[in-house]
């Protein structure tokens, strides 16, 4: 273990190719009436070109606002600490008003959870992407008016020049994802931050937007982080994981290594916890024991020793730092292989 | 759409009717008789008899209701009482006063508002917040004939730069006349509209389609004045609508103040002698111009946001 725990930085695999995305020692705080909330604490991460990062975890893990941070967008009154947040080999959380605008508008688009109320009610989605293009690429009316008639049919909008005169509450969600994702396109981004953007959907709505991402990402080489509290949506979209608990990256794997030889308890837990239609197993439905954790009492160490199975006395000294467990996969539990 | 408000004008005639016979009961029951009024304390009761049925108040009630109501909606509101002078010609006089004082005081008060509600919503909790919200409450708080008194005092006589009141002549004239008058009404408008704005427009900034226009790296200016206001505008629209119907029959106190030959001024007046014609006259006018105003608000919303539209469609 001892070797494992001192193995470098660089040995990291998810540091080997270059990555379009690099997140080092990211910490955002809250500050709260009891004290600082991290709802990232110390998280490491990197996407390559062209690759599906799933960012999993439970709800109040850190991963919605880590995934925010990237564009700047931490809500009031968090705060970004400290870390670096490279993108094509600049760090963004140096970057000017300006130069924020810029990115946003031409490098990193985002999708969101509930595409009903992200749309503007009052305007027509002609309009809305429109609006896009216009201010963000410098097209025409008419050029733009085009342009958004392509993007939609893209998108797999039926009738697209006909929807553009519709409004937001006169589409299904489905459809409505559909724009969003169309309006996210609109300025050829290079990463994409896809927050939950399946979770308000039907199952079978929810496979068709996964699908059409999936499509888009190879057309256009674009890199994505598809952040997710289901496993199941994780295990089909991306291509290599990382798993946050309590503000920190507990380990980062490819797809396959992640579900077939999950490393880290929280990443069993969560694997074990998914509902298993198998008919010996119908009834069973596991859950993780105890609490989410309350980011105001973290034990020292480990924050997930309360309600690990493989508790013990040295998980309050352990230092969360990922290391290697094979080439493609590391994990911050260095008691995860004894004796399992 | 259309459908919708030619349906709510249809509608409001059955409401006007209901206006001119609870208010032509109404006036009845107020103690006191124009004649007696009119004629002065030595009138004899064959003088009163004889012009009560000139006037043809000695009639049945039912029947004085009946011929009110055709030749009212035959566009014909009587003959005053004590002026002697038909209550079409009154009131029509007196309307466009009242209405330029109340045009001119709801554009001074969203002239007003809506950046200092603006501001307030952008600076929420903030120093700038702050001063605006305790300004405004200072602004709302002051009685209108105080606050009246107290601009004629600063602008007609320390700055002599307006008139004290009155009615001027022409465009020109009429609105340097109405300044005053339009500006107590506004700051006492201003603040309610400020508020509702500074509140709708807190909720539609803090909203998932305004996290997401920032996203795609839109400027401050263009998230907050176009894309958060048009959504915060239809509870602004409510406040005024129903403002406005208040002002239009209490602008008394200013338009007494201020000397302006208005719609309430005369109400005052026509109730204190018990001009029946004409006090009837004018709660007509002033049913008829609050039912307009919400069928214009009601307009303004569909113009604004596309689910009322469909909504109206549906009705």
């Amino acid at each position: 273990m001892t070797s494992l725990d001192a193995a470098p930085r660089t040995d990291r695999p998810e540091a080997s190719a270059t990555p379009l995305l690099t997140i080092e020692g990211l910490r955002i705080g809250f500050p709260s009436l009891e004290g600082l909330v991290l709802a990232a604490n110390d998280a490491h991460l990197t996407v390559g070109e062209g690759e599906v990062l799933g960012l999993v975890g439970e709800s109040g893990s850190g991963k919605s606002v880590t995934c925010r941070a990237i564009v700047g967008m931490v809500p009031h009154p968090g705060a970004v600490l400290g870390g670096r947040i490279d993108f094509a080999g600049r760090n963004v959380l140096e970057f000017s008003k300006a130069e924020m605008r810029e990115l946003r508008a031409r490098q990193i688009a985002m999708i969101f959870q509930d595409p009903a109320s992200a749309l503007n009610p009052v305007f027509t989605i002609g309009h809305q992407i429109s609006e896009v293009l216009r201010l963000n690429a410098g097209l025409s009316r008419a050029e733009a008016r085009n342009r958004s008639i392509e993007l939609l049919e893209r998108v797999g909008i039926p009738a697209p020049d006909r929807r553009m005169s519709a409004y937001p509450h006169e589409m299904s969600g489905g459809m409505r994802q559909r724009v969003m994702i169309a309006m996210a396109l609109a300025g050829e981004p290079r990463l994409l931050l896809a927050d939950e953007p399946t979770t308000a959907l039907d199952v079978t709505i929810q496979d068709q937007v996964l699908r059409l991402l999936e499509d888009l990402r190879r057309e256009r080489n674009m890199s994505m982080i598809l952040v997710s509290h289901d496993m199941g949506v994780i295990g089909t979209a991306a291509d290599r994981v990382a798993v946050m608990y309590a503000g920190r990256i507990v380990e980062v794997a490819p797809t396959d290594v992640l579900f077939s030889r999950p490393d880290h308890p929280y990443t069993r837990a969560l694997i074990d916890a998914m509902p298993q239609l198998t008919p010996e197993d119908r009834s069973d439905l596991r859950t993780i024991p105890g609490q989410p954790p309350d980011l105001l009492k973290l034990p020292e160490g480990c924050p997930f020793a309360p309600r690990c199975p493989l508790a013990r006395d040295e998980c309050a000294e352990v230092s969360m730092e990922l290391t290697a467990v094979s080439p493609a996969q590391s994990s911050a539990c260095p008691f995860a292989r004894d004796g399992s | 759409m259309w459908g919708f408000l030619g349906r709510r004008v249809l509608h409001s005639i059955w409401v006007l009717a209901a206006i001119i016979i609870v208010s032509f009961l109404v006036i009845r029951l107020i103690p006191g008789d124009p004649v007696v009024q009119m004629l002065g304390l030595q009138a004899t009761p064959e003088n009163i008899a004889a012009v009560n049925e000139d006037l043809g108040l000695d009639l049945p009630m039912g029947q004085q209701i009946t011929s009110f109501v055709q030749r009212a909606f035959q566009g014909d509101l009587g003959t005053s009482i004590i002026k002697r002078a038909p209550v079409n010609d009154i009131v029509f006089d007196r309307l466009l006063p009242s209405v330029y004082l109340l045009l001119y005081a709801t554009v001074l008060a969203l002239i007003i508002s809506v950046p200092l509600g603006a501001l307030s919503a952008i600076y929420r909790n903030r120093v700038p917040d702050q001063i605006v919200r305790l300004t405004s409450m200072v602004s709302f708080a002051m009685p209108q004939f105080w606050l009246g008194l107290m601009l004629i005092l600063l602008f007609a006589i320390q700055l002599d730069v307006l008139p004290s009141g009155g009615y001027g002549e022409g465009f020109g004239g009429i609105l340097l006349h109405l300044t005053l008058p339009a500006l107590t009404i506004g700051l006492y408008l201003a603040p309610q509209l400020m508020r509702t704005l500074r509140s709708s427009l807190i909720e539609a900034i803090d909203s998932d389609y305004v996290e997401a226009a920032r996203s795609r790296g839109y400027r401050e200016s263009r998230v907050v004045g176009k894309l958060a206001m048009r959504n915060a505008l239809v509870p602004l629209i409510s406040v005024l609508s129903i403002n406005i119907g208040f002002l239009i029959s209490g602008t008394v106190i200013v338009e007494v103040v201020f000397q302006v030959p208005g719609l309430g001024a005369l109400l005052v007046q026509s109730v204190l002698n018990r001009d029946y014609p004409v006090i009837q006259g004018l709660i007509l006018v002033f049913g008829a111009m609050v039912i307009l105003v919400n069928i214009l608000a009601d307009a303004a919303y569909a113009v604004v946001d596309p689910r009322v539209r469909a909504g109206m469609a549906a009705e």
